[in-house]
């Protein structure tokens, strides 16, 4: 890798970029995401989070160790060789999925609350929401979040593919 | 597909029949089950019903498909409504010999448990969960291990004596969705606290209001029988000015034929005494209005005063003060405006369909027609137009706050010289808002103007056959339906049409009273989660030793924040409690205040437990001079004098002097009488926190707590301070809470805490000697003076 002069920022901040020449990933038996860091003698468990997980959920992965530290930050997934970025990526998957929304069935406002019904690939589900409008955050024009009253999520991959009835029964909320 | 019974209403606490005949079939016995709990997460993350027992010597994960139905079909010998389906789908055991260090690893939308597997020193995943059920999948990770972990801690079960109307103190991980608890539809599993809102929630709400209701009846009554009299005389002015003045007046061989002036004296008598009426009503409204807002906003604030600190620390301040302002205005509305006029608006519905149908039956089954479409029609825009007011009112709500946050930082704006950027932020919000406004605008005339139209259908059929059945009679010489009674009765029948626009005005409105008195319900029937003792009683004799007994806290289940602590403070003597900020310092402050209950051990005064002393003897003998000074509203004198309202001003300078106070109060022009508060402009950090040391000082506590008392204050400052803070520790059992360590100089005994727990204590050079954290901190501070040439 070429040798940049750092930035001023850069100098402050003492970010450990991890790369593929400083590490390695591996998965446990039993899928666990292991790794061997700079000058470990050991794999160990490691923890991923994404730093934008809307925006760049492949980049910028803050990677810590079981006691929370943070070991350092893999700057883009792709960097990595096919099979470490797939233990990569299917881990950060595990930790950031969040049903995705097919279908709204039912819609039911209550003193400012609603009940959602709606229907995902992993199954159909009963949602509180305690402030509807607050609880639809939008990503970008077409994507939105909705965050249930016990901090669940779920995606809308699209407001725009939603079928019409779908659509109707929350389109005053967005 | 197994077919079986629901269980029974008793069976509620074990694992369901089914789900035990299942485990039994997999040699798990249900005497062996010690714990079980429901995720609502399967092994491939989807949803499902994920049984877990635990047993002494194994974990067991169960998952199946499906859950409970309505039934389709009844009998008349099975009566119960619902049956289960279900389809195992994985299975899994963890045995307790080969996999320990159960725990629980957070995800973005619950998390999962993980256990050691002790051959390889790996792990490996036993189930995941929700963010639903989270809280009971830790405390199953606790229980494996821990013997004295029952099922009612799984559940989160706790008795609740205010019934559902409580806001959500969910069983966590208690028989969740789709559990035996409630069945929902699809074997879909619900969240949330909605499944206590039925139907009968309304009529529910609105008994509970009717006491408040009584209080204001006399009141009440008198303005209804205002609204009656005023109503029926406006039945009356039609008939007055149509039928009575064109048929009998105007009309040869009228009984009051000729007589006009007379005529006009009873017309406009009428009307007179139907302004009177409203008069009347209208001056008792006015007066009674006033003490039903001050009444509910007291109602409203006392509930709130009674809460325990948890409650302000999950909710914003603004939202609180909307919700006193703005609750007590639905409220009274509902009082004041709503039921007399519906009442009223009945009344004069019925009566005028029935005068209505006594001038001409026929004409009236046409004109009435329309009516059940039009309310029909209207009822289905009632969500609509609930929706497009909810979308406008949350648009104002983000412009607004946005616009709040933009004034209150515009010194930052500037800063940054952000004018253009924070404008174009403007303009987008307050594109949104009128957007909503013109969206939601055409969306209502859409419909409204239209379905107006239904009702002239009627007016236009009454036109119609009444005219006819008015120029036949003339024919015919017969004169049923006269002239004059067909005007009278055009004029009627706009008057029967008017009430159903209050009726829908009113569902909607009292939908906004139904809120507001949810949420008013809300807080009164919240049980603080400190409150006395029944029977607490204040000991004669006080002498202020404090205890920590192996003392734990959490303010989220699961995670403490104190853990295991345990040290004496005897009376008299002063201590220090040294840590990194955020070790957990001002929550043993808390505790020994009892804001908030242990979760485990105890804190003594004196021998005795704080949960069995009336909290008001606590506080009465405990003061705190924290880094957080509020200042209210008022004079200094006022300030000082919060502590004790009954201090003479000769007391109030005594304190002041005593805190190093008064050197500056008294240079103020208006001395003592000086008015701060509302963000204490004017005064410094060290100004305020001698008006709080006054306060203590004033209050003269057996205890007294110093909390980061001058961490907000320069050196010079703190010395002057530590001057007034000696004058007032002596004599008195003193913890002082510091992270600066020089602070401490005062304290006897140190101890230090950290991540919650208490590391070490002793004196200041047995810690030193110790060289533990309390060194490790002390070298530190040390160095950081070496480094700015100050050597100690």
């Amino acid at each position: 890798m070429e040798t940049k002069e750092l930035t001023a920022i850069q100098q402050i901040a003492e970010i450990n970029y991890i790369t593929p020449e400083n590490s390695s990933f591996k998965l446990t038996k039993n899928g666990f995401v292991v790794a061997k860091i700079g000058n470990a003698e050991d794999f160990s468990r490691v923890f991923l989070s994404r730093a934008f997980p809307h925006d760049l959920p492949d980049e910028f992965i803050s990677v810590s160790d079981s006691e929370q530290n943070e070991l350092g930050i893999i700057r883009s997934v792709g960097d990595f060789d096919d099979e470490s970025a797939k233990i990569i990526k299917a881990e950060l998957e595990r930790k950031y999925f969040s049903a995705k929304i097919l279908k709204i069935v039912n819609v039911e406002e209550k003193f400012g609350n609603s009940t959602w019904t709606v229907e995902t690939p992993q199954g159909m589900r009963v949602m509180s929401l305690k402030d509807t409008f607050k609880s639809i955050i939008r990503i970008g024009e077409d994507r939105a979040v909705v965050i249930d009253e016990d901090a669940n999520r779920y995606e809308i991959e699209s407001l725009s593919k939603l079928d019409k009835a779908s659509f109707r029964r929350i389109e005053l909320y967005l | 597909m197994d077919r079986k019974k629901f269980p029974m209403e008793e069976e509620k606490k074990k694992l369901p029949p089914f789900i035990r005949e299942k485990f039994a079939e997999k040699g798990i016995l249900d005497s062996d089950v010690r714990l079980y709990y429901k995720s609502d997460v399967g092994i491939e993350m989807e949803f499902c019903d994920a049984w877990v027992v635990v047993t002494d010597t194994e974990l067991a994960v169960l998952e199946v498909l499906g859950g409970i139905f309505p039934r389709k079909t009844y009998n008349i010998f099975d009566m119960r409504k619902t049956h289960v389906d279900i389809v195992e789908r994985n299975f899994r055991v963890y045995s307790l010999e080969e996999y320990e260090n159960f725990h629980a690893e957070e995800l973005l939308s619950g998390g999962r448990v993980v256990a050691t597997e002790k051959a390889t020193g790996l792990d490996t995943l036993v189930f995941y969960f929700s963010n639903t059920v989270k809280d009971g999948a830790y405390t199953i990770c606790r229980g494996v291990g821990d013997k004295e972990v029952t099922q009612d801690d799984v559940m989160g079960m706790k008795e609740n004596p205010h019934g559902d109307m409580s806001p959500p103190r969910r069983g966590p991980g208690g028989p969740p969705p789709g559990g035996p608890g409630g069945p929902p539809p699809g074997g879909a599993g619900k969240t949330g606290f909605f499944k206590g809102l039925k139907s009968g929630e309304t009529k529910r709400l609105l008994s509970k209001l009717l006491p408040f209701f009584m209080k204001y009846k006399w009141y009440s009554i008198l303005v209804l029988v205002m609204v009656v009299l005023s109503s029926l005389l406006g039945l009356l002015s039609p008939y007055v000015s149509g039928a009575f003045f064109i048929d009998e007046v105007l009309n040869l061989g009228g009984s009051f034929y000729g007589q006009i002036f007379k005529a006009i004296v009873i017309i406009a008598g009428t009307k007179l005494l139907s302004t009177v009426f409203m008069m009347v009503h209208s001056i008792v409204t006015a007066k009674i209005s006033a003490n039903v807002t001050y009444d509910l906003k007291k109602t409203i604030f006392e509930s709130i005063q009674r809460l325990s600190l948890s409650f302000f620390s999950s909710r914003q301040t603004g939202g609180l003060m909307t919700q006193i302002n703005q609750d007590s205005r639905s409220l009274y509305w509902f009082f004041v405006d709503g039921l007399p006029y519906f009442v009223t608006n009945i009344v004069q519905f019925v009566a005028i369909v029935i005068l209505l149908f006594t001038m001409n039956w026929q004409v009236s089954l046409v004109v009435m027609l329309p009516i059940p479409i039009y309310v029909a029609v209207r009822r289905s825009l009632y969500r609509l137009s609930r929706k497009i007011h909810a979308r406008n009112y949350s648009r104002s709500r983000i412009f607004n706050s946005f616009v709040a946050d933009i004034l209150t930082g515009n010194r930052v704006v500037k800063a940054f010289s952000h004018e253009e950027l924070e404008q174009k932020k403007f303009n987008v919000r307050s594109y949104a808002v009128s957007d909503a406004n013109y969206d939601g605008t055409v969306k209502t005339n859409w419909f409204i103007y239209p379905i107006t139209l239904i009702l002239e259908l009627g007016t236009y059929a009454a036109w119609a056959f009444g005219g006819y059945m008015v120029a036949r009679g003339n024919i015919s010489g017969n004169e049923i339906f006269t002239y004059g009674t067909l005007v009278t009765y055009i004029s009627m029948l706009s008057m029967a049409y008017a009430p159903l626009d209050f009726f829908n005005r009113f569902g909607q409105q009292l939908s906004e009273c139904m809120n507001a008195a949810h949420r008013l319900f809300e807080i009164m029937d919240t049980i603080p989660d400190v409150q006395d003792k029944e029977g607490a009683v204040a000991p004669e004799s006080f002498d202020g030793s404090v205890e920590f007994k192996n003392v734990s806290f959490e303010y989220l289940k699961n995670r403490r924040v104190i853990d295991n602590v345990s040290f004496k403070v005897e009376a008299g003597e002063t201590i220090g409690i040294v840590g990194h900020t955020g070790a957990g310092k001002s929550t043993i402050v808390n505790l020994i205040m009892r804001l908030y209950d242990v979760t485990d051990g105890e804190v003594l005064i004196d021998g005795k437990n704080v949960k069995d002393l009336p909290m008001s003897f606590i506080r009465d003998n405990i003061s705190i001079v924290s880094q957080e000074t509020y200042l209210f509203r008022g004079s200094i004198t006022d300030n000082i004098k919060y502590a004790v309202p009954d201090a003479t001003d000769e007391e109030v300078v005594e304190a002041a002097k005593a805190a190093g106070a008064h050197d500056f109060i008294i240079k103020y022009p208006d001395g003592y009488n000086t008015q701060i508060g509302f963000g204490n402009k004017g005064l410094s950090g060290g100004e305020l926190q001698r008006i709080s040391i006054a306060r203590a000082i004033l209050k003269n506590p057996k205890i007294l707590i110093l909390d980061e008392a001058t961490a907000a204050m320069d050196t010079a400052t703190e010395l002057k301070i530590q001057k007034a803070i000696t004058n007032i520790t002596r004599g008195k059992t003193t913890i002082i809470i510091a992270h600066r360590l020089s602070t401490l100089k005062d304290a006897k005994r140190l101890i230090v805490v950290e991540d919650g727990k208490m590391t070490e204590s002793g004196t200041h050079r047995e810690l030193i000697e110790k060289k533990g954290d309390y060194y490790k901190l002390y070298k530190m501070q040390l160095d950081a003076l070496k480094v700015i040439g100050v050597e100690e």
